[in-house]
Order: structure tokens, then C-alpha cells, then sequence
């Protein structure tokens, strides 16, 4: 690799580093699954690679990325809409504005979350630990736990409902301090 | 938040893959008119995409305490899963590896690790034996085409399998297995992981390459332990874990790809794969890949070795 191939490789990777948990909450909003999400964002940083020696302004970064993820999403909803039901374009395009709009307090939360995470139970954050893990299948991990996986859903379901009040909580709280 | 049980419940049934088409309708009408129905579900896929990255922030298998997964579940019945999709340039593989903590690491004797011994016969497909080195279309060869090996004078050519061929997997795949019953896990205590890495170089550098590493630990020995092996490897109490991993177009030379998985301590046999995918877009032609400098190593919580 050439200085400035090494160069290019190293200004790609602090911009992506810089963007991508953004990027995969946007990506996972278009995208139903939590394995299908992963797959896309896999896709995403090899187009965005591909692509970045064609951003002119590295200040157009984050709009360009996010551009690049909503395209390589909806591409690989075309190819899924005939075995799962997905959203329609015009909801893509408005969750795409949103999710832009939003970033810093997406941002906000996820920093929010390393306080509530302590707050759950050992039980719950084993689940989390298990269930979040790459691979892993909801149905068998339930089978293992002894449970329905329709059970394992809605306790899962549960314990994000109760981190997302759990974060608006610690970020109200910091505004007043 | 203010939103109706009604209206969360659409989101999980969304985002968990499961909503009929009336409640995927009902959500989108709702995400389209209602900016804060737009809001909160942003909030909830946000959320849920940082749960799937506090795991890897927070590796548990070789933190010097015991794993929360490892003792909830007989050490029999660990993880089985596959993992796709991790870049493999040695600068996104150098920021992933740094963020796990190790406490010990002791090599395990892999046969001819760096392909050096060319008098040594390929077995076809999967070894049935220690000591051997299994390929489904590679050789040995010296540097050729301006590649040269990573290590010593020799290097492995994964041959492409052909589209057109009628075989089950067009993964060039290379294969060897290990008694871990004559390598050092007695004078180790505590979690242990085994992991795998290996090198890869692609000829073709302007198209994405897949690689791929999977690891299989099965409770008996080399000498059984290959029979009906496929059909072994989707049982429960066998711990099979692979990894994808996506090389960029432009990335050149070596790229050096680790796999790690949790390891029994009742695990006799390790049978470890490495391979090329396929090109994903089937139209590109496939092409040779290298592979060179294979390690085995266990990483240990703790350890009573010097």
C-alpha cells in the first residue's frame, strides 16, 4: 500500500469508526432483524469504501454515508419483499430525515444506556448478553432456557421499553445538573 | 414516552421479522403520518442496534472471572452459532482485537503451520487423521504471480471450484484436526477459548473476497470423531462456530483473519477449516486465493503454567 493509499485507508476508517453506530441504528430502523441488519451493514461499509475515493468534501461524510446505507437497504429489501413484509419507500425516505436529524440525540441515548444497563437485573442482562450475541437464534436459545421464544420476544421487548425510560430518565436528570 | 402498548407492540413485530402484512401496513401509516411515532421507533432501533454492540465491548469468554454463559450452560452444550461479516483488513482486525483483555496464551502444535512441507501428501477433503493437511482443490507452491509467502517458502492456493460443478459447497476449503488431548490443557484453570488465525492473499484485488473460518470441538477422539462428521457438527453438544470475513476491494496484500471460540474443557478433537467464498455476485469469475501462517492457540482466564 502507497502513502497515499495508506493515507486514504486510515482517513476512511476514523470517519467510519466516527459514524458507524449511527449508521447501524439507521440501517437497523429499514431493516427487520437484527441478523439481516448486520448482513446490510457488512455491505454498507464495503460500498462505502468502494466509494470514497468519489467524496469530494469529507464535511459531506455523514450525509453521504447515510445516504449510501438507505440505497444498499433498500436494495436488499427489494430482494426480501417477496418472503417478509417491509416498509414502503415513502416511510424509508422519512426515517432516513429523522434518523439524520436525530443523530446526536441517538447519541445522547446510547451514552445514556451504559447507566441503565446496570440498573437491570442479572437476569436481564444475561438475556441481553445472550440474546444480542451474533448468530444467536431466539427459538433455540429459548429452548435452551427452558422457555416459549414468544416469551423470550416480549421479555426482551420489556427490558427495552424499560431502557429507552431509562435513558430519557438519566438524560432529563443530566439537564438539570 | 407515550406510546400505546398497541403501537410498541408493532414495532417489535417489525423489527423481530414476525409482523403480518396488516400490522407492517398499520406501523408504516403510523410512522408516516406521526413524526413522533417516527421518533420513538428510531429510538427503539437505535436502542436495540447498541444492545447488539455491548456484548463486543464487553467480552466475557476470557475475562479472568468466570462467563456468565459458560457456567448457565453445561460446558458440553456451548455456543454453536455462525457469525458473519467482519471486515478483514489488519487495521479493522488490529481495533477489534484490542478490545479483549488476555490473560494467558499458549500455542498448540498445528501441523506444518506454514505450508513448508511439500513432500507431504494433501489428504482430499477432510483428514481422517493428525497430522495432515485436507483440501477440496489447493496445492503447495512457491512464490508465483508477484505473490510471495507470508511465511518460509511455501504457501497454500486455494483453487476456485467452478460455478458449474456439482458439488454442495463452492468454498475452497482446507481442513486439519487436533488431539487436544496431547496438547496442555491439563495445566490450565479456569475459561479457555481456542483461536484460529490464518492469512490471506487475493489475485484479484478489485472485487470484494470472502473469506471464511469455521472451528468445530467435538467430545471424541480424532480417530472417531470424523465419522459422519457433518451431520455431528448441527448436533447440540458439539461447539461449531464460523466466521465470514469481507476483504474491500483495493485492500492489498496479507490480510490476517482470527476466529475465537469458547472451548470445553471435555473437547478431545478440534477440526479447524479455512477457506475462499465464492465471489457473492455470481456473474464475476472466481479467482485463486493464498493462504499462509496458520495459528492455534489457547487463550486462558488463568493458568498455573511458569
Amino acid at each position: 500500500m502507497t502513502d497515499s493509499e495508506q493515507h486514504r485507508h486510515d482517513l476512511f476508517l476514523r470517519l467510519y469508526v466516527e459514524h458507524e453506530e449511527s449508521l447501524r441504528g439507521f440501517v437497523r430502523s429499514l431493516v427487520p432483524t437484527l441478523e439481516d441488519s448486520r448482513e446490510v451493514m457488512q455491505d454498507v461499509a464495503a460500498v462505502l469504501w468502494r466509494k470514497f475515493e468519489d467524496i469530494t468534501s469529507m464535511d459531506d461524510f455523514r450525509r453521504w454515508a447515510f445516504g449510501v446505507a438507505r440505497f444498499v437497504s433498500m436494495e436488499f429489501l427489494r430482494t426480501r419483499r417477496r418472503d417478509r413484509h417491509v416498509f414502503g419507500d415513502e416511510a424509508l425516505r422519512l426515517l432516513a430525515v429523522a434518523s439524520e436529524e436525530a443523530e446526536d440525540a441517538f447519541e445522547a441515548e446510547r451514552r445514556a444506556l451504559n447507566d441503565c444497563l446496570h440498573k437491570l437485573t442479572d437476569d436481564q442482562r444475561t438475556l441481553v448478553e445472550e440474546a444480542y450475541k451474533p448468530g444467536v437464534r431466539i427459538d433455540e436459545l429459548a429452548a435452551r432456557a427452558g422457555r416459549s421464544a414468544m416469551a423470550l420476544y416480549k421479555s426482551l421487548h420489556r427490558i427495552r421499553i424499560a431502557l429507552m425510560n431509562c435513558t430519557q430518565q438519566v438524560l432529563a436528570e443530566e439537564e438539570l445538573t | 414516552m407515550n406510546r400505546t402498548e398497541h403501537e410498541l407492540e408493532l414495532m417489535r413485530l417489525y423489527l423481530d421479522g414476525v409482523a403480518s402484512l396488516e400490522e407492517t401496513q398499520e406501523l408504516e401509516s403510523l410512522i408516516v403520518k406521526d413524526a413522533s411515532v417516527r421518533q420513538d421507533f428510531l429510538r427503539y432501533t437505535h436502542l436495540d442496534s447498541a444492545l447488539a454492540g455491548v456484548r463486543i465491548s464487553q467480552p466475557s469468554v476470557v475475562a479472568p472471572r468466570r462467563s456468565v454463559w459458560l457456567s448457565w450452560r453445561p460446558l458440553t452444550a456451548a455456543a454453536a452459532g455462525i457469525v458473519f461479516g467482519m471486515l478483514c483488513t489488519s487495521v479493522v482486525f488490529g481495533f477489534v482485537t484490542q478490545r479483549t483483555t488476555l490473560v494467558e496464551k499458549v500455542p498448540l502444535a498445528v501441523f506444518d503451520p506454514g505450508f513448508e512441507d511439500v513432500d507431504h501428501p494433501l489428504d482430499g477433503g477432510l483428514p481422517n487423521r493428525v497430522g495432515q493437511w485436507g483440501v477440496d482443490s489447493a496445492k503447495l507452491v512457491p512464490a508465483e504471480n508477484g505473490v510471495q509467502p507470508l511465511e518460509g517458502q511455501y504457501m497454500m492456493r486455494l483453487e476456485p471450484i467452478p460455478h458449474e460443478k456439482l458439488v454442495k459447497n463452492h468454498t475452497s476449503r482446507v481442513y486439519q484436526l487436533l488431539d487436544l488431548r496431547a496438547q496442555p490443557l491439563e495445566s490450565l484453570v479456569g475459561d479457555f477459548e481456542v483461536q484460529v488465525t490464518a492469512s490471506f492473499f487475493a489475485t484479484r484485488q478489485d472485487f470484494n473476497s470472502r473469506y471464511l473460518i469455521r472451528v468445530i470441538a467435538l467430545d471424541e477422539p480424532p480417530e472417531t470423531a470424523t465419522k459422519e462428521f457433518w451431520s455431528k457438527t448441527e448436533r447440540d453438544d458439539v461447539v461449531s462456530v464460523s466466521q465470514r470475513y469481507d476483504r474491500m476491494p483495493g485492500d492489498g496484500g496479507w490480510q490476517t483473519c482470527s476466529l475465537r471460540i469458547p472451548l470445553p474443557r471435555v473437547a478431545k478433537t478440534l477440526v479447524f477449516i479455512l477457506g475462499a467464498l465464492p465471489p457473492g455476485d455470481a456473474s464475476l469469475q472466481s479467482s485463486a486465493h493464498y493462504l499462509d501462517d496458520v495459528h492455534v492457540s489457547l487463550l486462558a482466564s488463568e493458568s498455573k503454567l511458569p
